[in-house]
């Protein structure tokens, strides 16, 4: 099904749009999350949650990307699962255990000011990889993103692994002048 | 945290954030097809060139080989070759119980036995003959005749006797197909006595150290280094009370008669064995049997 429809539907809070997204989307989904955190139980966690936060999402949200808005949301999950398994493994005690289970019933915490420093950055990193070439944005994106491992971008582009390891090391030494010259300091 | 840690963080977080086109195209790009690198084409021609090689090899090559030897193209190399396998898959036959016939007070040697080429003329006449027949039959090709080296006969091992063809005037055809075969060496001192137990191979000539003898016998004398030619009418279906070479059954070579070799040296006699001779299709087969003493 396209994603204007599948979209249309949990619009229309229509079920059937859930079941759909999962069709189309639950392999993307789990690819990414299992790029991020350790084990397989987990990673069908954060997707299933993927699918509860977009059903409580869309609307008022309404995505113009449903495959980015998706990644988006599986990766912040992912990432937030990674965080709390590390923390465990760090041998977090019971103290540390129940901040971090209580952490889920407050909000994310950011200021006012915080959210806008962030959103400034997004903006200027896109900016950044806007004015790059396609294959450099991709293989950008695959890397800190998705967190594809440079052998496997290697691998997809078809180049050797020194060569992406010396784009992305430019790419990042771009950026940070990039962001100097644009006076964000972070 | 760290405030690197912190940096890193913040970074990592805006890029989760990127606008979601930019993320899903990231996915979606795809590499235009490269342009092949001045050595990757040379790497290709060469692969290339090698599949055409071996393709031609396959067509010109291979496939004749096989027609020739497998497909019926050339139907004699291909029951010599199965004859052959077969043989080597039996390997040596025992005639342990097959040869049992009474033993007398004679004295068990083995002779030299051979299956006689035909001189070269005579091969390329036949080989003429051959051409010729080829357009009428591939069976009376066969029949005609087939020369080769000279194959020993051993105890107990099939071999595809040599054969010549020769003209006659009692055969309807025109041409007889004979054995040649030598028998014993010259100068051995022997006098060699054969018989034939069906009279289906009967002597046709002994040709050697006396005067050339020609003539249907059922029994024939010789000396050693002697050439005996066997001729092939088969006048009769001789049955056998027990297999002479049970082996021969399964491949379906059908035993038409059987020789037995006598001697005599010096006032003692010996009992040398005997050849069973075997047809299958226009091919002959012999197997000499060395008597058990």
């Amino acid at each position: 099904m396209e994603d204007e429809k599948i979209i249309r539907l949990l619009l229309e809070r229509d079920e059937e749009g859930i079941v759909q997204m999962q069709k189309k989307y639950n392999k993307y989904c789990g690819a990414v999350a299992r790029r991020i955190v350790d084990n397989y139980e987990d990673a069908e966690e954060c997707v299933n949650d993927t699918w509860l936060r977009a059903w409580n999402s869309i609307p008022p949200h309404q995505p113009e990307n449903l495959a980015g808005y998706l990644a988006k949301i599986v990766r912040n999950l992912s990432i937030s699962c990674y965080k709390k398994q590390h923390r465990k493994k760090r041998g977090g005690d019971n103290v540390t255990m129940a901040l971090d289970e209580l952490s889920d019933c407050i909000s994310d915490g950011k200021r006012v000011e915080e959210r806008m420093e962030q959103r400034v950055l997004t903006d200027a990193i896109a900016a950044f990889l806007r004015g790059k070439d396609e294959l450099k944005r991709s293989i950008f994106i695959r890397r800190y993103f998705y967190l594809e491992e440079v052998r496997e971008i290697a691998s997809h582009f078809q180049m050797k692994e020194n060569t992406v390891k010396s784009i992305l090391y430019r790419l990042r030494k771009e950026l940070g002048r990039y962001l100097q010259k644009e006076g964000i300091y972070i | 945290m760290s405030r690197e840690r912190e940096k890193e963080e913040k970074i990592f977080q805006a890029i989760g954030d990127l606008p979601e086109d930019m993320v899903a195209d990231a996915v979606n790009y795809r590499l235009t097809e490269r342009k092949p690198r001045y050595i990757e084409k040379w790497i290709l021609a060469g692969k290339g060139f090698a599949c055409a090689a071996c393709a031609a090899l396959v067509i010109f090559w291979a496939v004749p080989w096989a027609y020739n030897n497998y497909g019926g193209g050339n139907q004699t190399k291909t029951e010599e070759f199965s004859a052959e396998k077969q043989e080597s898959e039996s390997g040596s036959i025992s005639n342990e119980k097959t040869y049992d016939y009474a033993l007398d007070e004679m004295k068990t040697e083995e002779v030299y036995l051979c299956s006689e080429a035909d001189n070269m003329q005579e091969s390329m006449k036949i080989g003429k003959e051959v051409d010729r027949k080829e357009t009428k039959s591939a069976k009376d090709s066969q029949e005609k005749a087939v020369t080769g080296e000279v194959k020993k006969l051993t105890d107990g091992k099939t071999v595809r006797l040599n054969v010549k063809s020769v003209p006659y005037e009692e055969s309807s055809e025109g041409n007889i197909t004979i054995l040649p075969l030598r028998i014993g060496k010259k100068d051995d001192g022997v006098t060699y006595t054969i018989h034939s137990e069906a009279l289906n191979c009967t002597v046709f000539s002994v040709t050697g150290s006396e005067q050339e003898r020609k003539g249907e016998a059922g029994d024939a004398e010789c000396m050693g280094g002697d050439r005996i030619e066997l001729n092939t009418f088969e006048r009769s279906e001789p049955g056998w009370a027990k297999s002479p070479v049970p082996e021969w059954d399964k491949k379906k070579i059908n035993i038409i008669d059987i020789i037995d070799f006598t001697g005599e040296k010096e006032g003692e006699k010996y009992d040398f064995g005997r050849i069973v001779i075997g047809k299958k299709g226009g091919n002959y087969y012999g197997m000499y049997q060395k008597r058990k003493g």
